[in-house]
């Protein structure tokens, strides 16, 4: 060992350059192919997740009162409007309840149970965002311990929630989550309505998240209507993601200009500044063949790839 | 040997702190949309103050430490961290402590380089040919960040640096006695 130490003094500095670049090849590529299931970040995480746990109740402490000093002024006038909206919500949700009793009763019929209490579900806290400004993912405190697999669905709770995003790897305290505005998120969706052909894509796009606050909705039939607000669900032909989760709302539903489909935004559901807790979906989307644990690296690109083209040829089958 | 030891404690605890900092305290910070470099800052500083060397290992520990929490691969922050933090070592001799313009120069031109890497690698290769918005709305904008909050710690690696070599004088200084 010490004649390591007193070798290391003479090799040139360049040398040392090399082979750290080596190393990090090594890793890159050995990362590619193997997964990122990787020893040294659950050894790290061991030590490092208890710290960014308290940590970041430090920060969002502090986010949450810039954000009151912030929301104060607007908020006299936001409750006005919301006011008249909670008058025009009530009307309807009596409607919409009287509807929803009948559905129950046809449901019964039908024998199909209601869509979400059938999964199982875990709450987590997010401990960390990402570094840096070109990438959404970030950590969640539980992780295998907890039973959170890759490939679970992560949902924000509450009565506003909707589809956060998918677990893209997975440590023993730890989970990490690619949040659906990343921009290499692609999600195989469906615009609610009663017409058929209504499959979609919603996909992460930097550009348009950074412009309008936005994601993109591309490879929507042209001969569907598309209003302003329509709700935007996970499909069931997707392959990562459980059907019938809310996304968000359309917004912009035009002809592209190669006359062939329609694209627009979509406003996701989810407030995506604000996230503290989410609701993790123990159930994995059944799709036949069944991830094997092998493939969980790329599991994330290929379906982004296949759903991508789900959405194509959705779209061009008119 | 025990200066050498300090010395890597307090470096490794200087990394951990910047990276906590940024990953759980300014990115929760919604109202701050774009998040300051720190684990590039760190490297740069400790590559100028201490050389090639110094700036290789500090830059390759926080950029894995980076990877480790953050990349989709093993080795890709460790990769260029470690690059430009040798780079910045041979910027050391013309070097003074009092002046924080070569280090906000060299600063600037590192996070410049990183986030070309970064936009290259993640997304060039996927399609993403609108460079021009990139580099307007998330690289320059990072490196004002960066080059601001490196004005305002400078003094204090500095500080931590000169403490440190005292001690290390004195200790060698105290063994003649």
């Amino acid at each position: 060992m010490k004649d390591k130490h007193k070798k290391l003094r003479d090799v040139p500095p360049r040398h040392i350059l090399y082979a750290v670049i080596v190393l990090c090849a090594a890793m890159i590529g050995l990362t590619w192919f193997f997964g990122s299931a990787n020893p040294v970040t659950n050894i790290l995480a061991k030590a490092i997740i208890p710290m960014q746990t308290g940590l970041n109740e430090l920060g969002s402490s502090l986010a949450g009162q810039l954000e009151n000093l912030r929301t104060l002024q607007n908020a006299q006038e936001e409750n006005k409007l919301l006011q008249e909206e909670l008058a025009l919500l009530r009307s309807e949700n009596s409607r919409l309840q009287e509807q929803s009793y009948e559905l129950d009763r046809l449901r019964d019929l039908v024998g199909l149970e209601d869509a979400y209490s059938q999964y199982t579900m875990t709450a987590a806290r997010v401990i960390q965002k990402d570094s840096g400004n070109w990438f959404h993912s970030f950590l969640i405190d539980k992780g295998t311990e907890d039973g959170i697999q890759v490939g679970c669905n992560v949902l924000a709770g509450g009565a506003e929630g909707g589809l956060v995003g998918i677990v893209t790897s997975v440590g023993d305290n730890y989970a990490r989550v690619r949040a659906i505005i990343d921009d290499s998120s692609n999600v195989g969706a469906m615009v609610l309505t009663d017409q058929s052909n209504n499959s979609c894509v919603v996909s992460g796009d930097l550009e348009l998240l950074t412009q309008t606050g936005c994601l993109s909705l591309q490879y929507i039939d042209k001969g569907l209507t598309v209003e302003d607000g329509a709700k935007i669900l996970t499909s069931n032909l997707s392959s990562e993601y459980l059907p019938d989760i809310l996304i968000g709302y359309a917004q912009n539903v035009t002809v592209d200009s190669d006359n062939l489909q329609q694209s627009g935004y979509l406003v996701p559901a989810v407030d995506f500044d604000d996230l503290r807790e989410v609701m993790v979906i123990l159930d994995l989307k059944e799709t036949g063949e069944g991830l094997s644990e092998g493939e969980t690296q790329t599991s994330g690109e290929s379906a982004a790839e296949t759903e991508t083209s789900q959405g194509e040829t959705a779209g061009e089958g008119e | 040997m025990k200066a050498m030891v300090r010395r890597g404690v307090v470096t490794g605890v200087i990394i951990l702190v910047a990276f906590l900092l940024q990953n759980n305290i300014f990115a929760a910070i919604p109202l701050i949309s774009i998040t300051p470099n720190l684990l590039l800052l760190v490297t740069v500083t400790f590559g100028l103050l201490h050389g090639r060397l110094t700036g290789l290992f500090v830059g390759f520990f926080s950029g894995l430490l980076a990877d480790a929490f953050g990349g989709t691969l093993l080795g890709q922050y460790a990769l260029i961290l470690s690059v430009l933090g040798y780079g910045c070592g041979f910027f050391t001799p013309y070097f003074y402590l009092e002046s924080v313009l070569l280090p906000m120069g060299v600063c600037a031109a590192s996070e410049l380089i990183y986030g070309l890497y970064v936009y290259v690698f993640a997304f060039l290769f996927r399609g993403r040919f609108n460079i021009g918005f990139y580099f307007m709305n998330i690289i320059v904008p990072e490196t004002i960040y960066t080059v601001v909050i490196l004005v305002i710690v400078y003094r204090f690696l500095v500080f931590v640096n000169r403490r440190l070599e005292e001690s290390a004088k004195r200790r060698s200084a105290d063994k003649f006695v």
